[in-house]
């Protein structure tokens, strides 16, 4: 009898452990899970932007915390237009960083929240340029109008890609408040750099001493206005040799003013460069790089750019 | 017991005229102070309850309930508009958030909407099918919109011109429908909500034409000259907005001045409410900013004071009908007195044709009840059409 009713105690015993032990597992495995689930909940938000040096602005300011949406385009994001499903990624974002200036035209065709919208260059609102785009007409009761535009390659100015970049800083820092220190800390960098590449700029301006100099395209209105240079704008594309009416209008132009540099949104083709030799032209290659780089990024090509004209100033 | 029952029932069903008109003024006497009660009481709490959910509103000076009832209910009274500037004062402020709305305009007699997508989250709205507006010249209709129209996903709604007599004025445009809301059983029910742009384009601050320098045709180019060009009226205006013809629309002038009825204001927190309110007493904006539920409340006290005076009148009627019916009851014992005679001669107890009477009194009463309930449980159905069509 009490051999029976120590097996039994001894089997029961033996049962408890086993479901003490199959216990410990599960609570144990449900609380992997559970750090799974919330590893998995915690969900970087979206910052979508219109441009890439907002896009590199964003990225290098808020890091790891955030993720940056920049379409993918081809061209320039200033003329792009959006499908619904990329407009709809744009309206998911948590905040949308506009250049402003009347960049991204296609924002004003489009349905987004006005609360996310942070115009990265609403601070320099009064120093924007504006531009005449296309001719005045009539039409109706309301009388002649013309389309008035507004210059948008702000960055290209230093001291307002600074600005933008502190506005880019501002909002990264009202959505992720938890975050500031870090988003300060990579801010500061930024600052610096940008910060080194307008002094450079300036003395580049003050090498230059108000020399006339000939832009391939009319991009660079804030560069100018910024560094004081004195720019005189074509409407000439890297990839297509100019009429002969427009060479023949650059050649007075360079007759006339002794111009020798000029400056371009990318490399020239041969044709041109070989050209431009024989009217003792200097090219100096300043890209805006509005879309994402095929190396390198805004810093990276921003430095070549300064280089670049650097050593042309340095070979006069 | 029962036999009085059955022949109470059987002197009802023979006089049916007479039994049906005691029911029904029986059920509305009953009814209407009740219902009346009901419809108040619900309206009221609805009233407040969306004043409330709506922290503050900044419209152009002038009547504060005007501004309200345009901006809770798009009741489209002619209120002074304010511009685009105020959004983006106000939300440079860091107080909050400022939503657009933009009600003067309507399609098939359900208010246009222009506003933006925070205010389908800032009242929680939620898709019943289809997308958000993405485009300018889209649009999302509420629930009775889309049921009282029949129309839904990938259906086309036109705006109606202000004025049929202004041929100048302003054009119709055809709008495409990429979402219809769940019912909500608010206003926003019987909206029409585009974008604020595509509200400016309704009202001819935008408008997409054919590229004036591409075109040769002598009868639309009057004059052309090397930096202007002048179109004459053939100048065709684009009435919908497409993928196609997208890009030649555009605005004139500054958005900046572009009108809106009012705003929105969503504050951080109460702090922040506080100081904003503090900066509009001060004369800092030029705007004003209102509190709806003080509003609201304000109105209801004044619109609600009639409520007693209906209280009055219903008690009067009350005792008339009551009366009345004594009368009637009276009158139909003196009329029944043959029957009642020749009841007491085959061996009916007073008692027993008191209790005849009481049992006829019981079904008119029990029956009169029933309708009143019915009606009474109906009346919230209607809580939305009151506040329009009565209060507001």
């Amino acid at each position: 009898m009490l051999r029976i009713l120590f097996k039994i105690l001894f089997y029961n015993l033996q049962m408890a452990r086993f479901y003490y032990a199959l216990y410990i597992f599960l609570m144990i495995s449900c609380v992997g899970r559970e750090d799974k689930v919330q590893e998995a909940s915690v969900k970087r938000p979206t910052v979508a932007v219109v441009n890439y040096p907002l896009y590199y602005f964003a990225k290098t300011i808020g890091g790891d915390f955030i993720s940056v949406y920049l379409p993918a385009i081809e061209g320039d994001p200033a003329y792009w237009k959006p499908d619904t499903k990329q407009v709809i990624n744009f309206q998911n974002a948590a905040l949308i960083l506009d250049n402003g200036a009347g960049y991204a035209k296609w924002m004003e065709k489009v349905s987004l929240p006005s609360s996310k919208i942070v115009n990265t260059s609403m601070s320099f609102k009064d120093q924007w340029i504006e531009t005449d785009e296309g001719i005045t007409h009539s039409h109706g009761p309301e009388g002649e109008h013309v389309h008035q535009g507004t210059a948008f390659t702000t960055w290209l100015n230093f001291k307002f890609a600074l600005k933008q970049a502190a506005s880019v800083h501002q909002a990264l820092k009202n959505i992720l408040p938890e975050h500031t220190d870090q988003i300060n800390q990579n801010y500061n960098q930024l600052k610096n750099s940008l910060g080194d590449y307008d002094k450079r700029m300036e003395a580049i301006a003050s090498a230059l001493n108000g020399q006339l100099l000939i832009a391939s395209h009319s991009v660079y209105q804030y560069l100018e206005q910024g560094y004081g240079l004195n720019l005189l704008s074509e409407h000439w594309e890297p990839d297509n040799m100019p009429t002969k009416e427009q060479w023949e209008a650059v050649e007075k132009v360079i007759r006339d003013h002794k111009v020798n540099i000029m400056i371009w949104e990318d490399a020239p083709i041969q044709e041109i460069e070989s050209k431009l030799v024989d009217l003792e032209i200097t090219i100096v290659v300043f890209r805006p790089c509005a879309n994402r780089p095929e190396t390198g990024d805004f810093m990276n090509i921003m430095n070549e750019n300064l280089l670049h004209a650097e050593r042309v100033i340095n070979s006069f | 017991m029962r036999q009085s029952i059955y022949l109470a029932y059987k002197y009802i069903s023979f006089h049916k005229t007479r039994s049906i008109v005691l029911i029904f003024s029986l059920s509305i006497i009953i009814y209407l102070p009740n219902g009346l009660k009901k419809l108040i009481i619900k309206s009221e709490a609805q009233m407040i309850k969306r004043a409330e959910a709506t922290p503050l509103i900044i419209g152009a000076k002038g009547s504060s309930t005007d501004l309200v009832i345009n901006t809770l209910y798009f009741q489209q009274e002619k209120t002074a508009s304010i511009t685009m500037e105020a959004l983006a004062k106000l939300n440079t402020t860091g107080f909050g958030y400022a939503i657009p709305v933009l009600s003067m305009f309507s399609a098939r007699n359900f208010p246009i909407v222009g506003t933006d997508l925070d205010y389908f989250n800032f009242r929680k709205l939620e898709l019943l099918s289809g997308r958000w507006m993405s485009f300018v010249g889209e649009c999302v209709i509420g629930s009775l919109v889309a049921e009282k129209l029949d129309i839904g996903v990938g259906d086309s709604l036109v705006s109606s011109p202000e004025n049929f007599f202004d041929l100048a004025g302003v054009y119709p445009l055809k709008m495409n429908v990429v979402g219809v809301l769940e019912p909500a059983y608010s206003p926003d029910d019987q909206a029409v909500f585009v974008d604020i742009k595509t509200n400016w384009v309704i009202m001819g601050l935008g408008h997409g034409h054919e590229d004036l320098a591409q075109t040769n045709d002598p009868t639309i180019v009057l004059e052309r000259e090397s930096t202007e060009v002048k179109a004459g009226a053939k100048l065709y205006m684009y009435n919908t907005i497409s993928r196609e013809n997208m890009d030649n629309f555009h605005f004139h002038g500054d958005v900046s001045s572009y009108p809106l009825s009012s705003l929105i204001f969503v504050p951080n927190d109460h702090k922040s409410e506080t100081i904003l309110r503090g900066r509009y007493a001060s004369g800092e904006f030029e705007e004003q900013v209102i509190v709806p539920a003080d509003v609201v409340n304000n109105l209801l006290q004044r619109i609600f004071r009639i409520k007693q005076v209906f209280d009055t009148v219903f008690i009067l009627v009350g005792v008339s009908t009551l009366l009345i019916l004594g009368l009637i009851v009276a009158l139909s014992v003196r009329l029944r007195k043959n029957e009642i005679y020749t009841m007491f001669a085959i061996g009916s107890s007073r008692g027993k044709v008191v209790e005849i009477i009481a049992c006829e009194l019981l079904i008119l009463t029990g029956n009169s009840l029933f309708l009143a309930g019915i009606l009474y449980s109906i009346t919230g159905f209607f809580v939305e059409d009151f506040i329009q069509n009565i209060i507001l």
